[in-house]
C-alpha cells in the first residue's frame, strides 16, 4: 500500500551578501571618523566636561553610565571607539586602471611581508659591506653595545599581521624574527636601531606589580599588616605583627594543634625561613574552606603578602621568584561525560 | 605516565608540556595537554643562597638572567617544596612514588620511620664497634639512602639496533 507522505520543502536563500567580506571605502571611513569626533564633543557636553580634553577612558565611562548593560560578554556591550579600532584595516586597491599592480612584489601574494624582508636583507648586506670595509682598513670599533634587550620583546605574529594587513604563516614569522636577530648581532647605526625598535614592544616593567596594603598601627604602637590568600577554595586572612616571638594562631587554635601534619607546618614556616625571620613575627589568621593542604597554602600566601610590608624591595622580588607571592591557579578539573573522571577513561573493551 | 599528546603536522615532534592550546610554540604542532598557567610562566627557584649572593660576585650572564627574570611571571611554589634545610628532593620524589591513592601522610610517615630505623641500626653498630670502625660507619640516613639509589642504577643500557631485519640489543 502506498501512503501519501506530505513533506514540506523549505527553501533557504543563502545570504550571499553577508558572506562576502565587506569592503569599506576610504570616504566611508573618513565620514565615520568625523562623526565619531563630533559625537565625542556632544558626549563631553552632555557629561558636563571639557570637549578638548576628553580621552578614550572618559568616553568608556560615559557610555557605561548612559547605557548600562547587564550582559556578561564584555564585547557585546555598547562601545564607542575610534573607527580605526572598530573597522578592520583594509588595503586599498593595489592595481591601477590598466590592471597593472603598483608594487613590484604584488604577484608573490604577500607583498608587504616580502618587501619588508627585502628591506631588512638589504640593510643587512649594507652593514656587512660597511663592516668588511672597516675591517679591511683595520678601523673595526670595539664592541661597546649594551642594548636593553630585556625591557622589550619582539612583535608577536598577530601584531605583525595587524601591522602588515596580511596573513602570515608561522614559518614566515620565524624567518622574519631570525633576520631581525641577525641584524641585531651586527653593529648598526642609529637609523637601523630605530628601524629595529619599530618591531619591538616594551614588556611590562618587572612583573612585581604587587598590591601593597598599607601598614596599620594598633595600640602600643606595634605595626601589623593584614592580607588575604587563597588556594583551591580555601580562603585565608592573615595578620602579621612586626615584633613577636613566632607564635602562629589559626582560628584561635595553635598551629601545632591545627596542622598535625609536618608538611603543612613546613609550608607555614616557608616564608619566614626564606627571609630568615623565623622567630620575629607573630601571626594571627583565619581560614575557611578547602582541605588541609589547601588551607596551609592559602595561609602561606596570605603571610607572604603581609610580610611584603616589612621587607625590602629586593627581598620582595626574591620572594616572587621563589613562587611565594603567586596565587596557585590550579583547581579541581571537572569530570567529563563519557569518562570516569577528569582524565580517566572507562575500561576499553574490544567487543 | 601518559605521554603528552602532540600532533606533528609538519614533521616536528617534541615534548612540549604545560602549554595552553591557544599559543602555538612550534609551527605545525598542536598541543593537547594544557595547564592553568600560561606559557610565559617560569618555574620558581627556591634557593636562599642563590638570592643572597652579593651583586659583585655575579657574572655577566647571571646579571642578565636576573634582569630577565624580573620581567617574567613565575608560577607558585608547590606544596611539597620548602626552603627548609631538612628537605631533600630525592626523598620527596621517593615519597611521592611510594604514595598510593594520594595518601601522602602515610607515605611520608613510612619514609620517616624507615630513615629512623636505618639511623637506629647504624647507631647500634656504632656503639658496638671499635674505635677504627667507628670512623667508617656512616650514620646519616640520607647519605645511606643516596648511596643505595646510586648502587641500584643500571650500569649498561641496551639499545635496539636493526640489522638484517632483526632487532639486536
Amino acid at each position: 500500500t502506498l501512503r501519501l507522505r506530505h513533506a514540506t520543502v523549505v527553501t533557504t536563500k543563502k545570504n550571499v551578501a553577508a558572506s562576502r567580506r565587506e569592503t569599506y571605502t576610504q570616504d566611508f571611513i573618513k565620514k565615520q571618523i568625523e562623526e565619531f569626533n563630533i559625537g565625542k564633543r556632544h558626549l563631553a557636553n552632555m557629561m558636563g566636561e571639557d570637549p578638548e580634553t576628553f580621552t578614550q577612558e572618559d568616553i568608556d565611562r560615559a557610555i557605561a553610565y548612559l547605557f548600562p548593560s547587564g550582559l556578561f560578554e564584555k564585547r557585546a556591550r555598547p562601545v564607542m571607539k575610534h573607527p580605526e579600532q572598530i573597522f578592520p584595516k583594509q588595503r586599498a586597491i593595489q592595481w591601477g586602471e590598466d590592471g597593472r599592480p603598483f608594487h613590484f612584489l604584488f604577484y608573490t601574494g604577500k607583498q608587504a611581508y616580502y618587501s619588508l624582508m627585502h628591506d631588512i636583507y638589504g640593510k643587512l648586506l649594507k652593514i656587512e659591506k660597511h663592516q668588511n670595509q672597516l675591517q679591511a682598513k683595520g678601523l673595526l670599533p670595539e664592541k661597546t653595545e649594551t642594548r636593553d634587550l630585556i625591557g622589550s620583546r619582539w612583535l608577536i605574529k598577530e601584531e605583525l599581521e595587524e601591522m602588515l594587513v596580511e596573513k602570515l604563516s608561522d614559518q614566515d614569522y620565524m624567518q622574519f624574527i631570525r633576520l631581525l636577530e641577525k641584524l641585531l648581532t651586527l653593529q648598526c647605526g642609529a637609523g637601523e636601531e630605530e628601524f629595529v625598535q619599530r618591531f619591538r614592544r616594551s614588556v611590562a616593567i618587572q612583573s612585581k606589580k604587587q598590591l601593597l596594603e598599607p601598614v596599620q598601627y594598633d595600640e602600643q604602637g606595634m605595626a601589623f599588616s593584614t592580607s588575604e590568600g587563597k588556594r583551591k577554595s580555601a580562603k585565608a586572612a592573615a595578620t602579621v605583627h612586626e615584633r613577636g616571638s613566632g607564635r602562629i594562631k589559626i582560628n584561635g587554635i595553635d598551629y601545632l594543634l591545627y596542622f598535625p601534619v609536618t608538611q603543612d607546618r613546613e609550608q607555614l614556616m616557608f616564608p619566614f625561613h626564606f627571609l630568615d625571620r623565623l622567630g620575629k613575627h607573630d601571626v594571627t589568621c583565619t581560614v575557611s574552606g578547602g582541605g588541609r593542604s589547601a588551607q596551609a597554602g592559602a595561609i602561606r600566601l596570605a603571610m607572604a603578602r603581609a610580610l611584603c610590608n616589612f621587607v625590602t624591595e629586593d627581598e620582595v622580588e626574591w620572594m616572587r621568584q621563589a613562587g611565594l607571592l603567586t596565587a596557585d591557579p590550579r583547581v579541581r578539573e571537572r569530570k567529563k561525560p563519557g569518562q570516569e573522571g577528569a582524565r580517566r577513561k572507562f575500561t576499553w573493551k574490544k567487543r | 605516565m601518559a605521554a603528552p599528546a602532540v600532533r606533528a603536522a609538519g614533521g616536528w615532534s617534541s615534548l612540549v608540556l604545560g602549554v595552553r592550546p591557544a599559543v602555538l610554540r612550534l609551527p605545525g604542532v598542536t598541543q593537547v595537554r594544557w595547564s592553568r598557567y600560561g606559557p610565559e610562566y617560569r618555574d620558581p627557584k627556591i634557593d636562599k643562597e642563590h638570592y643572597r649572593k652579593p651583586v659583585a660576585e655575579l657574572t655577566e650572564e647571571e646579571k642578565y638572567d636576573r634582569e630577565l627574570k624580573k620581567t617574567q611571571p613565575i608560577k607558585a611554589a608547590p606544596a611539597t617544596k620548602t626552603s627548609s634545610v631538612f628537605e631533600d628532593p630525592v626523598i620527596s620524589k621517593f615519597t611521592n612514588m611510594m604514595m598510593k591513592g594520594g595518601n601522602k601522610v602515610l607515605a611520608r610517615s613510612l619514609m620517616t620511620q624507615t630513615l629512623e630505623a636505618v639511623k637506629r641500626k647504624q647507631f647500634e653498630k656504632y656503639h658496638a664497634a671499635s674505635a677504627e670502625e667507628q670512623a667508617t660507619i656512616e650514620r646519616n640516613p640520607y647519605t645511606i639512602f643516596h648511596q643505595a639509589l646510586k648502587n641500584c642504577e643500571p650500569v649498561i643500557g641496551l639499545v635496539p639496533i636493526l640489522k638484517g631485519g632483526h632487532f639486536y640489543q
